[in-house]
C-alpha cells in the first residue's frame, strides 16, 4: 500500500518535470504542418491504483493540471482537461472490465494488465484528454479542423512515447 | 442530516467534478482580467526563476552564435553613431535633443518562451527593477516582437506577435495607409493586415512599417513585406498577408522600448477623451 502511494508520488513529480523540461520544448513542425504536441503527463492519472477513490483521482488530476498550467502560462486549460479525464476514468474502467473482474490492488500498467487491455485503456484516456484540451484551448468549434488535426497527431505522438515508457518499465522489473 | 451525508458519499465525486470544472473555466474565461494577472504574476515568480536556471545551462551551447550576432549588431550601432554628426549638419533646424532621446532601449534575454500554442508568450529576465512597465513595445534587431503585458520585480511577461490578442498599428511604407496587424494562427511567418481600404494601391513586396500613432513603437520600424493580398467578396477592405522579417524561433536578445513621453501623451489623450 505504502509503496503504491510512494510510486504514485514519484511518478507525479517526474512526469511533471519531464513534461515541462523536455516535452514542452519539443516542437515538430514542417512549415504549415504544426500539429505535433507531446503531452505525456496524463500518465499520472492513467496509472493511479485501481482502488483510488474517485474524488481523490479528480483532485490529483486537478493538481497535476494546474502545475502544468503554471509552466504553459495557460491558467485552467490543462487543469480542466485533466479533471475531465480523471472524472471519466472509472467509466472507461467499467467498459473495459475483464470477465473475471479487476484485481483491486493492482495499478493499471502494461505489465499488470497485458497489452490487449492496456492499449484501448491508454488510448481512450489520452484521446479524450487531447480532444478536450485542444477544444478548450481554441475555445470555439470554428477551428474544428485544427482541433481534430492537433488531437489526432498529438495523440499518436504522445501514445507512442507512453507505450515506450511502459514497455521499458515492464521489462525492467 | 444523515440523508445529506449519504448523498455526499454517493455523489461527492460528481459534485467535486462540477466544482473543479467550473473553477477551471472561470480561470480560462477570465483570461484578460485581474485573476489571470495574479496567476501569471505568481507563476512568473516560481517558474521564471526555474527557467532562468535551465537557461543559464543551455546558454553555454549557444555562446558562439550569440557572439556572432552581437558583433553584427554592434557594427550596425557603430555605423549609426558615425552617421549622427552628418545628420546634425544636414538638418540643423530640427530640435534633435528632444527627439533623439525620445526612445530608450533596454536590452534583455529571453528566459522562457512558447511558440506553438494559439496564444504565445515570452518571459524575459528583466522587470520593474530595470524600468520595464506594462504596455511597452519589444523589438529585436530584425523587427518587432511583441508588447509587455505584465511585470514582476525581476521578470516581464511579453505577448509576442504570435498571439491572437495582439493588435499592432502599422502602415504601408510610402503610401501611408494605416491598419492593424493581427495573427490568425497557423503559420509562424505570416500576420494579417486589416482595415486597409479597397481603393488603396498596393503591390506584392511593399514594405510594412510601424505607424508610430501609439506610444508603443517608434515610427518607421520595419515589420515585414506584403506577400499576398485579395479582396474578399462583399468587403470594403483588403485581406493582406504580411511576411514578418523576424524569426521568433531564433530571437534571443530583445530590446524593450521605453518611450520617455508616453505618460505625457497618454495623459493628454485621456483628458481629452473624457470631455
Amino acid at each position: 500500500m505504502n509503496r503504491q502511494v510512494l510510486n504514485s508520488c514519484i511518478l507525479f513529480i517526474v512526469a511533471i518535470f519531464l513534461q515541462v523540461l523536455i516535452f514542452k520544448r519539443i516542437n515538430l513542425s514542417f512549415g504549415d504542418f504544426d500539429y505535433f504536441h507531446f503531452i505525456i503527463f496524463p500518465i499520472i492519472i492513467i496509472s493511479l491504483p485501481l482502488k483510488t477513490p474517485r474524488s481523490l483521482v479528480i483532485i490529483i488530476g486537478f493538481l497535476s493540471g494546474i502545475c502544468i498550467d503554471m509552466f504553459y502560462d495557460s491558467p485552467g486549460i490543462h487543469a480542466s482537461a485533466a479533471v475531465f479525464v480523471a472524472f471519466i476514468r472509472p467509466i472507461i474502467l467499467r467498459f473495459l472490465e475483464p470477465y473475471e473482474g479487476y484485481k483491486i490492488d493492482l495499478n493499471p500498467t502494461l505489465k499488470n494488465m497485458g497489452f490487449n487491455w492496456y492499449l484501448p485503456y491508454i488510448s481512450s484516456m489520452l484521446f479524450i484528454y487531447m480532444f478536450f484540451y485542444f477544444s478548450v484551448e481554441a475555445f470555439s468549434f470554428v477551428y474544428y479542423f485544427d482541433i481534430l488535426m492537433r488531437t489526432i497527431f498529438s495523440f499518436i505522438a504522445s501514445v507512442i512515447i507512453l507505450l515506450i515508457y511502459e514497455i521499458i518499465a515492464s521489462a525492467r522489473s | 442530516m444523515q440523508n445529506l451525508l449519504l448523498l455526499l458519499a454517493k455523489y461527492g465525486s460528481w459534485i467535486l467534478f462540477v466544482i473543479l470544472e467550473v473553477f477551471c473555466f472561470y480561470l480560462i474565461t477570465n483570461y484578460n482580467s485581474k485573476q489571470e494577472k495574479i496567476f501569471i504574476h505568481s507563476a512568473n515568480l516560481i517558474s521564471g526563476q526555474f527557467n532562468n536556471r535551465i537557461n543559464t545551462l543551455s546558454d553555454y551551447f549557444k555562446l558562439k552564435d550569440q557572439n556572432d550576432s552581437l558583433r553584427v549588431e554592434n557594427a550596425k550601432l557603430l555605423q549609426q553613431i558615425l552617421n549622427i554628426p552628418e545628420l546634425a549638419l544636414s538638418e540643423e533646424k530640427v530640435k534633435k535633443d528632444t527627439f533623439l532621446n525620445k526612445f530608450e532601449l533596454i536590452p534583455a534575454n529571453i528566459c522562457s518562451k512558447t511558440l506553438h500554442l494559439r496564444n504565445n508568450h515570452f518571459t524575459i529576465c528583466k522587470g520593474e527593477k530595470d524600468g520595464i512597465k506594462p504596455g511597452m513595445g519589444v523589438l529585436s534587431k530584425n523587427g518587432i516582437v511583441g508588447i509587455v503585458k505584465d511585470v514582476s520585480e525581476n521578470y516581464a511577461h511579453i505577448l509576442n506577435l504570435l498571439n491572437s490578442q495582439i493588435r499592432i498599428s502599422a502602415i504601408i511604407k510610402d503610401k501611408e495607409y494605416h491598419g492593424n496587424l493581427v495573427w490568425k494562427g497557423k503559420n509562424h511567418k505570416i500576420l494579417h493586415l486589416e482595415a486597409i481600404p479597397k481603393h488603396a494601391n498596393i503591390e506584392v513586396g511593399d514594405e510594412i512599417i510601424t505607424s508610430g500613432y501609439s506610444t508603443i513603437f517608434p515610427k518607421g520600424f520595419d515589420v515585414g513585406k506584403v506577400m499576398n493580398f485579395s479582396i474578399p467578396s462583399g468587403s470594403n477592405n483588403y485581406e493582406i498577408e504580411v511576411e514578418i522579417n523576424n524569426d521568433l524561433y531564433t530571437v534571443h536578445t530583445l530590446y524593450v522600448v521605453s518611450n520617455r513621453y508616453a505618460d505625457e501623451q497618454l495623459q493628454l489623450e485621456k483628458e481629452n477623451s473624457d470631455e
